[in-house]
């Protein structure tokens, strides 16, 4: 091995890559080297200097997380140097604070004094909650260290039990600073800092405040990045050791479209708190305040257990098989009487997609009506026509890491730090450690204003305009990447024709944005060298919010960066599994995988795969259309089904009111919400955490949603209320799980077939993965668009 | 003013501002250091101006009120040029007779001159004074004879030459060169060679470059960087010139503390008075050399002079230091590569440049070269600030420049270095001071703080004063300077309580260890050598201390009494009236007692009995 780029650490030789840190060479090669402050994704700050090695030839031992590696360096990390440095380091640790876990060697005077001197400060509890989870306690044991040769220190401040969410008890803390970056470099919410000198250190929140008074927006990384027990979850606060979880599962967010991976830490069939999974996409350990604090909804003592039949306009409890086979009947009859056309179904989009596939599957074929529709197509129903009519594919270009890459980002319609505070934070740590510039276009004065160098604030419902006029002074300032219009698009002179009356005057005027604002932010977009947008709901759901995202799907094209490493155009999906929907065919026109129903070999080859009757080929009914024809009477029958609700606090809107002229209203969900409440069929619905299956994150990501404790009572996961209404109605369906739904799924979806369970255990998989041994396409069109050149098509504002 | 854009044109001014001098024209100097100012030196200027007004002469003998001259506990001070009398504690109602006696009939005014202790001999002039006839005073003697505020005073003694010189002469690479063999080290503490880290900072990747003066001198007691800034600014900006020149820096900084107004307003000035010639700013003397320089105030915490973090503060962020894995001459200020030298190390480049090498390197000692400002103070004769060449013994600091210590007491120490420094006992008085001497004995350059102490000093007091100090300034950041300082205050602390314990200085030995050895920055790996300075020359006396419950130098309250030795006791009396506890009993005439649990320790009964019948046990 050349010496060039190795290093010899305990006598063995190590090859490095140029800027790696000792620690990095040592993890990777399995030699432990203890750490305390060290945290992944932020600088080395050195403070713990608990990670020192002898390095030969250096004066004092050196700290291995902040030391690069030098060809040739000799690197030894257990010599008795070291060992008793880290001795002397931990005991002082041990005894800066009330780390009573392992002080029992003082003596059973002192330990009592001691314990009684720990109770002392106010709501503390006699035993740390984060016993056993601690870094510093491991680290005592396998150091074998005691603090019998200090005096306990003075706990200098009191235990702040004052927040929602989290408490801080500054005696325990080590001041380790790993909150601070977390914080700071990996959320960017600055809410917390080191604060005073000396022995007065202590973690501050602006200005030495309570967390709730401050910056803090509880998103909790810091509770995560602590590795002893001053920052903790309230609930965990008066848990005691005994009351510890018993074991924790890997599953998926279902709060929003990013697909968080986390695990839900369970104890007596109730999930006790989350966390988030540290080095894995999308989240990398992070999480937001809903997902990591909110989930008492769960436990909550008002979900739904049975199915309940409403009864002379009061809900009665039944059993599944009364509840299901009442609606088998109904069913029966109205297709009987009405056709299958006036039966619809509307799933929510944070149901799996096993589930959603299933509620498709059984409307078209057990059914016989394409009246199938999702939530995700009220919030968007232009990004699917839009991006698919430009590009082929109708999703986010690039993977959420890649937005951190970029080097400048235009965010339109989307609060990203409320709606999306996860991905927020990929965006703000491009701003504020890699030198991107943020472009925001918002009627409002949103919180990610605060890192943009541009806010442009156009009247509400004006988008089209101004993104027109940036187009504009991009065509005519020559500013566009023509090597990449002409060899990969078409229709730049329709184009051309169409833009030259958004001059940024004309823009100016409807949209209120100053002219100059409008040049700037177009230079500044056609300058970057991998130019991110970001776009949500408050594009899409404006009245003419396709003809908006079809302008930012020009703007990228022009600037060339849909298909490159590092940018792109990016749709955020609103709930977990919005993507999911539109994927498993839970559309009026499409089958899963955007397999036009219209097409009629597609339609023969449905019939064979799914052997079913002939599938109709009527187009079926949008949601909104689905719920004005409740209203006439037109439609006789609903389903709505599904995760509806996010928690009781959380309400979703009614979709459907009583003037409903509807003979059946069947809902299935978590509690009984104010649809629920409106159905003639109640049916109790397992929540994210009780139920097998996948969601598809915005990022086009399939992963694993599992179950972590029993369904809540009786309730069902929907593919199985599905199999069984199915069989009822006369089309059989079953799957003995969630994985073998999955199965037919990849069977019968081509942009899905490489994907099981077993390959996205432990990693995500983007589709499209057409075979097995395919690794999925975290970035679309790479090279050339999916769906032939991609196609500039203008529509006016 | 005039622009000066050659090379000429600077030489012209100076011979302007040379012809339109007289060097036998009578000349007050008033020092105006921090010092003397404390003392009222304004005043003495004014009663000054009065009188030469008074009697008509303020046309024939001028007035220039300097910088620090550095034996400030004697101030104000006055020189008379060009005789160069000197007189010490002038005031105010001085100076008419100064004027009247000394300037218009050559009448010297005994009681203003400066008495030798030793031989009891009255002494005219400056340079004949003990203090300063020891001293080398290659950098600070300068400060006596300019106006800081005052350009033309820097060129009148040959200021600026040196940039000339460096600009029209030198290339880059030979201004290095110069400084390299020089073996100029670093002065803020480190004692790094200046050449060899303008030369990495040269040739560090990049573009931008930075030169940086930390003039931060944050060490309780010591005040040569702010006394330099203060009098003599454009010696320390002409050497960050020629640095940044040399460094291929178009921007400077210099970093000051709030606290010292009288640096940053000259500093200041200075920089105006040079960015008015042109002689800072673009394309300097039709060199094409481009610089400037700015001054920022620094927060005034003590760990903001060390590197990292005084960059830190420079970018508006927290003084606190970071993880220098790589160095600041690569990613310094804003990620540049940036070099940072002390204000003395500043100070000494242009005359290196003047003087030349060969000359530079015949002062001091093979590794230390050129000469060191001093703060002297504590137990000393004459303190204040005293420039030595390197390698001078302690010796010849405290007794010849220093005149020994006061009351015939014993010298027991030298505290060196600054709150980290070591102290150094007397059997190393033979000691050469200079860099590497000081660090083998345990002790340190640092900024060039040096406290003596006498035989009442305790050595375990000593070292928790400083403990408590470093506790408090330690940013807090890393573990073992933060906890580790504490422990080792609190033991400290415990043992001259009489709470020592057996196993104490091990724990203090062990947490030196630790602290010195796995702290982030230097503030944190100097901190022990107080504790590990003391237990290694003085450990008998901690080990009185823990075992016996003694202080032997009579200073730890806890472990002292005052006793009355009764064969000497007159029954005088005197010490019943001082004590401020009653604590004193006895009948007239007869021998006194101390009750010694009344007894608050204050001394006040020993400081008032004449027949030396109260001692300290
Ligand atoms: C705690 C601490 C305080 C320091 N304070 C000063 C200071 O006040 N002035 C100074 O010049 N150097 C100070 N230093 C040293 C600087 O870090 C640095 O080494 C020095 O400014 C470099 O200049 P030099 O090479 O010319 O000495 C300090 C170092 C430490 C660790
Ligand atoms: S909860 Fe989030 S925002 Fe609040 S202090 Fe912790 S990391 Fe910062
Ligand atoms: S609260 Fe926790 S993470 Fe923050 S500094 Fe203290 S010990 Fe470290
Ligand atoms: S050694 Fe002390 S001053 Fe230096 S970084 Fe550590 S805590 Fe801060
Ligand atoms: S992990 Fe390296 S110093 Fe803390």
């Amino acid at each position: 091995m050349s010496s060039e780029n190795t290093i010899i650490i305990n006598g063995q030789d190590y090859p490095f890559n140029t800027g790696e840190m000792i620690l990095n060479v040592a993890e990777r090669n399995g030699i432990f080297i203890p750490t305390l402050c060290f945290l992944k994704g932020a600088t080395p700050t050195g403070a713990c200097r608990m990670c020192l090695v002898e390095v030969e030839g250096a004066r004092t031992l050196v700290a291995s997380c902040a030391t690069p590696a030098a060809p040739g360096m000799v690197v030894r990390t257990e010599t008795a140097r070291v060992i008793k440095s880290r001795r002397l380091n931990l005991e002082l640790l041990l005894s800066s604070g009330d780390h009573n876990c392992l002080v029992r060697d003082m003596g059973m005077d002192s330990w009592t004094d001691f314990q009684l001197r720990a109770m002392d400060v106010k709501e503390h509890q006699d035993l740390c909650p984060s016993y056993g989870n601690c870094s510093l306690q491991d680290l005592a044991i396998r150091y074998r260290v005691k603090t019998s040769r200090y005096t306990p220190t003075d706990v200098k401040y009191p235990v702040e039990n004052v927040n929602p969410y989290i408490v801080r008890d500054f005696s325990r803390c080590i001041l380790c600073g790993r909150c601070v970056q977390a914080c700071n470099e990996i959320q960017v919410n600055n809410a917390i800092s080191h604060g005073y000198r000396g022995s007065q250190s202590k973690i501050v929140a602006k200005g030495d405040r309570a967390l709730k008074d401050s910056d803090c927006v509880f998103c909790g990384e810091c509770v995560q990045a602590c590795p002893v027990g001053a920052l903790v979850p309230v609930r965990d606060f008066s848990l005691t050791p005994a009351q510890a979880e018993t074991g924790k599962i890997r599953t998926t967010c279902s709060y929003c479209g990013v697909g968080c991976q986390l695990y839900l830490h369970v104890r007596d069939q109730k999930v006790i708190r989350v966390t988030g999974v540290e080095g894995v996409e999308p989240n990398r350990g992070s999480l937001c305040r809903k997902g990591r604090f909110e989930f008492d909804f769960i436990n909550d003592e008002g979900r739904l257990k049975t199915p309940l039949i409403k009864n002379n306009g009061k809900f009665e409890e039944a059993s599944w098989d009364k509840a299901l086979c009442m609606i088998a009947d109904r069913f029966k009859k109205i297709i009987t009487d009405a056709g299958p056309d006036s039966i619809g179904m509307l799933c929510s989009a944070n149901i799996t997609n096993e589930e959603l596939y299933a509620a498709q599957k059984f409307m078209r074929a057990a059914v016989g009506t394409n009246n199938i529709d999702s939530f995700s197509s009220l919030c968007d129903s232009s990004t699917v026509p839009a991006l698919t009519g430009a590009l082929g594919i109708g999703a986010m270009t690039n993977p959420i890491e890649d937005i951190e890459k970029s080097d400048v980002i235009l965010i339109a319609g989307s609060d990203t730090t409320d709606e999306h505070p996860v991905l927020s934070s990929f965006v703000k740590r491009a701003v504020a450690f890699k030198g991107a510039e943020l472009i925001v276009a918002d009627p409002e004065k949103i919180n990610m204003t605060r890192f943009a160098a541009i806010h442009l604030k156009p009247k509400s419902g004006t988008d089209a305009a101004w993104i027109n006029a940036l187009i504009h002074t991009i065509i005519n300032e020559k500013l566009y990447d023509e090597e990449y219009v002409s060899s990969r698009t078409s229709g730049i002179e329709e184009l051309k024709k169409k833009i030259v009356k958004y001059t940024p005057e004309y823009a100016e005027s409807v949209t209120g944005i100053s002219r100059d604002q409008l040049f700037d932010a177009a230079r500044r977009f056609a300058k970057a060298k991998a130019p991110s947008i970001i776009y949500a709901a408050g594009i899409t759901r404006q009245a003419g919010g396709i003809s908006c995202v079809k302008s930012l799907v020009n703007l990228a094209m022009l600037c060339g960066n849909p298909g490159e490493s590092a940018g792109g155009l990016n749709p955020l999906a609103g709930q977990s599994n919005c993507q999911g929907a539109f994927d498993m065919g839970c559309m009026p026109d499409y089958f899963s995988g955007y397999q036009k129903v219209a097409d009629e070999s597609v339609r023969k080859e449905m019939e064979k795969l799914w052997g079913s009757k002939s599938l109709s080929a009527n187009p079926g009914m949008r949601a909104a259309e689905m719920l004005e024809k409740a209203q006439t009477g037109q439609l006789k029958a609903l389903f709505l089904a599904g995760e509806i609700l996010n928690g009781p606090d959380d309400k979703t809107k009614a979709v459907i009111d009583n003037s409903n002229k509807l003979e059946l209203l069947v809902v299935q969900d978590i509690f009984l919400s104010e649809n629920a409440s409106l159905a003639d069929v109640v049916l109790p619905a397992a929540s994210f955490a009780e139920k097998d299956g996948t969601f598809t994150n915005m990022e086009r990501s399939v992963q694993r949603v599992r179950k972590s404790i029993d369904p809540r009572g009786d309730a069902r996961a929907a593919w199985e209320v599905f199999c069984e209404l199915s069989s009822l109605i006369g089309y059989p369906m079953n799957y003995e799980n969630a994985e073998a739904v999955m199965k037919e799924i990849a069977n019968v979806t081509p942009f899905y077939r490489g994907i099981n369970y077993k390959r996205i255990e432990n990693n995500r998989i983007c589709w499209p993965c057409p075979d097995i041994d395919h690794p999925g396409t975290p970035r679309l069109h790479s090279g050339k668009f999916s769906g032939g050149p991609g196609v500039f098509d203008v529509s006016d504002y | 003013m005039k622009k000066i854009k050659t090379v000429k044109d600077l030489e012209k001014f100076r011979d302007a501002v040379l012809s339109s001098r007289n060097p036998d024209k009578p000349c007050i100097t008033i020092c105006s250091g921090t010092g003397c100012h404390a003392f009222g030196c304004e005043r003495v200027t004014q009663g000054f101006r009065d009188a030469l007004e008074m009697h008509g002469v303020s046309d024939t003998i001028d007035i220039r009120t300097t910088g620090c001259h550095g034996f400030c506990e004697k101030g104000p001070l006055v020189v008379l040029y060009p005789q160069k009398i000197f007189y010490h504690g002038v005031t105010p109602g001085d100076t008419a007779e100064i004027v009247s006696d000394t300037l218009l009939n050559d009448k010297i005014i005994d009681r203003l001159l400066y008495t030798d202790p030793e031989t009891g001999e009255k002494i005219i002039k400056e340079e004949d004074v003990p203090f300063y006839r020891g001293q080398m005073r290659l950098i600070f003697g300068n400060n006596g004879k300019i106006d800081p505020e005052k350009i033309e005073d820097y060129l009148a003694i040959g200021g600026y030459s040196a940039i000339c010189r460096v600009l029209s002469a030198l290339s880059s690479s030979e201004v290095i060169d110069i400084i390299k063999k020089s073996g100029l080290r670093g002065r803020g503490g480190g004692g790094f060679p200046a050449g060899v880290k303008w030369e990495s900072c040269r040739n560090a990747p990049g573009t931008a470059r930075y030169v940086v003066c930390n003039a931060d001198e944050g060490d309780p007691g010591a005040y040569m960087d702010r006394s330099l800034l203060e009098g003599n600014p454009h010696c320390v900006l002409e050497g960050m010139m020629i640095g940044a020149y040399a460094i291929g820096s178009n921007e400077g900084y210099i970093y000051v503390r709030n606290e010292y107004p009288l640096a940053v307003k000259n500093v200041g000035i200075a920089i105006d008075q040079l960015r008015k010639l042109g002689l800072l700013g673009e394309n300097i003397l039709n060199s094409g050399f481009n610089f400037d320089i700015k001054v920022s105030r620094g927060g005034g915490a003590f760990v903001c002079g060390e590197s990292t973090a005084l960059m830190a503060s420079l970018e508006g962020q927290a003084g606190e230091p970071r993880a220098k894995h790589i160095h600041t001459v690569e990613k310094g200020l804003w990620d540049k590569p940036t070099n940072l030298n002390n204000v003395e190390t500043w100070a000494n480049v242009p005359l290196i440049i003047n003087r030349g090498v060969e000359w530079y390197t015949s002062i001091g000692t093979e590794k230390s070269k050129g000469t060191k400002i001093f703060s002297l103070v504590g137990k000393v004769n004459n303190t204040g600030l005293v420039e030595v060449p390197m390698g001078m013994t302690i010796r010849e600091i405290v007794y010849d420049i220093g005149g020994g210590i006061p009351e015939g007491n014993k010298f027991k120490a030298v505290q060196t270095g600054g709150p980290s420094g070591g102290c150094i006992p007397e059997s190393l008085i033979d000691l050469p001071v200079d860099f590497d001497r000081l660090t083998e004995v345990g002790s340190m350059m640092g900024s060039g703080g040096m406290i003596v102490m006498d035989e009442k000093t305790c050595m375990v007091d000593i070292a928790k004063y400083f403990l408590n100090f470093l506790k408090e300034e330690s940013c807090g950041k890393c573990t073992t300077c933060r906890d580790g300082i504490r422990r080792m205050y609190e033991i400290l602390d415990g043992i001259t309580k009489g709470e020592g314990k057996e196993g104490d200085i091990e724990l203090l030995e062990d947490l030196s260890w630790v602290v010195s050895g796995a702290s982030l920055c230097a503030l944190g790996q100097t901190a022990p050598n107080p504790v590990m300075s003391t237990v290694k020359y003085f450990r008998d006396e901690y080990e009185a201390h823990i075992k016996e419950k003694r202080c032997p130098a009579g200073v730890c309250i806890a472990l002292i009494s005052y006793i009355i030795d009764d064969q000497k006791c007159t029954g005088c009396g005197k010490c019943v009236k001082v004590c401020p506890r009653s604590a004193v009993t006895g009948k007239k005439k007869m021998p006194h007692r101390i009750d010694p649990e009344i007894c608050i320790r204050c001394g006040a009964c020993l400081a008032s009995c004449r027949f030396d019948a109260i001692s300290v046990v």
